[in-house]
């Protein structure tokens, strides 16, 4: 038995580059997340917070042309062992696409689907009921369920795909701009859900709204051009940045 | 995507118009005070109410600072060193009202100590006058210039300001203590000199502020202001 230390990081990286054909996309980045934490990510638009974000669950290798050097850990595991299924990492690190990801189907086979794909048989009734309780999406009528996924609001899409990967019951949750292309009420509600999760799992949100990051986030990261320039407590990143970089971007000034 | 706040330009204007403001706020106080000080100093009640006057202009100042503060706010959604100057300048609006009323106590001192019996002249109430005016104007080059090593010179004066009022104090005591006739002027001018370590503090109030701006952390309530020692 190892001597009782402080728990590994939720989730972790080590001096990992992300190139697609040849290009350094991330470049280097070290960063821990800390179980139980909301985190952002901000930096402009190609600064690396997809795939920095993707690292996490392995999706990146999806991509053809796509090369990862360096590590990632999950609780202290190396996530791109040779043993460990890719699988397996998705379920447990769920992730919610920017674009809408819902298939044709029924709100009810939208969130059955991880399930059914995970190999849980039997009623499902109960665990889909569940997640969609906690964005909002039922109440209990059985009309719901039975509501075609697209025709949906977006605000009301986004919290499916929400519910969908926490049926999965996952450690963590990766969202990619959470609330892009929302309107504020449909953001707000959207937010809310974020932040009620933060007692369930240990959150990673990339986003383009600082404000958001400032809102949602109990650490904030600014990734630049693949770089990880700045990374702390939010408010202190907020209100005084040591880095030049992460000044000019908050402030609007960045070139 | 909506990342930015709004092209730097138009954005740094709204910043600088507001810097403005709050240096016309801060002359006309300096004014004010050098009025009040010079009604106390030469027993002239006519100057009185050209402090009064000017008071109005601060008040209708600081409504505008204000206004400019809570739209910044709503609409720009200021950052990092830009929130922490938005920050500052409201606090900073606070202060110099403020000192506007001190200086207003003390134009009424002066409207009294023309039909007092005259104590003798006593120098450190000019000279005190003159050091807070010089510390207000000071510590609002040091915003202007986001110069920490200004705003700290500033802090350190103060404790100049304390020792003067002390010796005033003491001056004052001995007349009263002396001819009771000088009881009622002493009073007065021990107001007058309490106004103006007042107006000290609130120009070193600014000055902490200032070292907020420029190096993000507060040194306000730490034992001392230094940049080499720390408080508890």
């Amino acid at each position: 038995m190892s001597a009782p230390g402080p728990a590994p990081p939720a989730l972790s990286t080590e001096r990992l580059t992300v190139r697609f054909d040849g290009k350094a996309v991330l470049r280097d980045v070290s960063i821990e997340i800390p179980l139980g934490r909301v985190v952002s990510i901000i930096g402009p638009a190609g600064s690396g917070k997809t795939t920095l974000l993707r690292s996490f669950n392995r999706m990146n290798e999806l991509i053809p042309g796509a090369k990862t050097a360096g590590k990632v850990h999950f609780r202290g595991v190396d996530l791109y062992a040779a043993e460990i299924d890719p699988a397996e990492v998705r379920r447990r690190i769920g992730m919610v696409f920017q674009e809408a990801t819902l298939f044709p189907k029924s709100v009810f086979d939208n969130v059955a689907f991880g399930l059914r794909a995970k190999g849980v048989e039997g009623d499902l009734h109960g665990l889909v009921e569940e997640a969609l309780t906690v964005v909002g999406l039922w109440s209990g009528g059985a009309e719901v369920l039975d509501a075609r996924a697209l025709d949906l609001t977006a605000g009301e899409q986004r919290r499916l795909s929400i519910a969908r990967a926490l049926a999965l019951k996952p450690d963590c949750l990766l969202l990619d701009e959470p609330t892009a292309a929302l309107d504020p009420a449909a953001s707000a509600k959207v937010e809310s859900i974020i932040h009620a999760l933060r007692h369930e799992c240990t959150i990673v949100l990339a986003t383009s709204d600082h404000t958001q990051a400032g809102r949602l986030s109990d650490l904030t990261a600014f990734l630049d051009s693949g770089r990880l320039m700045e990374y702390g407590a939010t408010q202190e990143l907020f209100t005084n940045p040591r880095n030049e970089r992460t000044e000019s971007y908050l402030t609007g000034r960045l070139p | 995507m909506t990342d930015q706040i709004l092209p730097g330009s138009h954005f740094d204007a709204k910043l600088t118009a507001l810097q403005n403001l709050l240096l016309e706020m801060a002359g006309r106080s300096e004014e004010m005070v050098r009025l009040a000080v010079n009604g106390v100093v030469h027993r002239d009640p006519a100057r009185a109410g050209e402090v009064r006057a000017a008071e109005d202009r601060i008040d209708q100042l600081e409504l505008q600072i204000d206004e400019r503060v809570m739209e910044l706010l709503a609409l720009q959604r200021p950052m990092a060193g830009d929130l922490r100057f938005v920050f500052v300048v409201l606090k900073a609006c606070r202060d110099i009202e403020r000192i506007g009323d001190h200086a207003v106590n003390i134009a009424g001192a002066g409207e009294r100590a023309a039909v007092h019996p005259p104590l003798p002249e006593i120098l450190e109430i000019a000279e005190i006058g003159d050091l807070v005016r010089r510390m207000l104007g000071r510590a609002l080059g040091a915003l202007v210039n986001r110069d920490a090593d200004t705003a700290r010179a500033v802090i350190a004066e103060d404790k100049v300001v304390d020792a003067l009022r002390y010796s005033a104090f003491d001056i004052i005591m001995s007349y009263m203590s002396h001819q009771a006739r000088y009881i009622p002027a002493g009073m007065n001018m021990i107001l007058a000199v309490q106004n103006l370590e007042r107006i000290g503090d609130l120009a070193t109030n600014i000055a902490e502020e200032v070292v907020f701006l420029v190096e993000g952390h507060s040194i306000k309530h730490t034992r001392s202001a230094g940049p080499d020692e720390h408080g508890p």
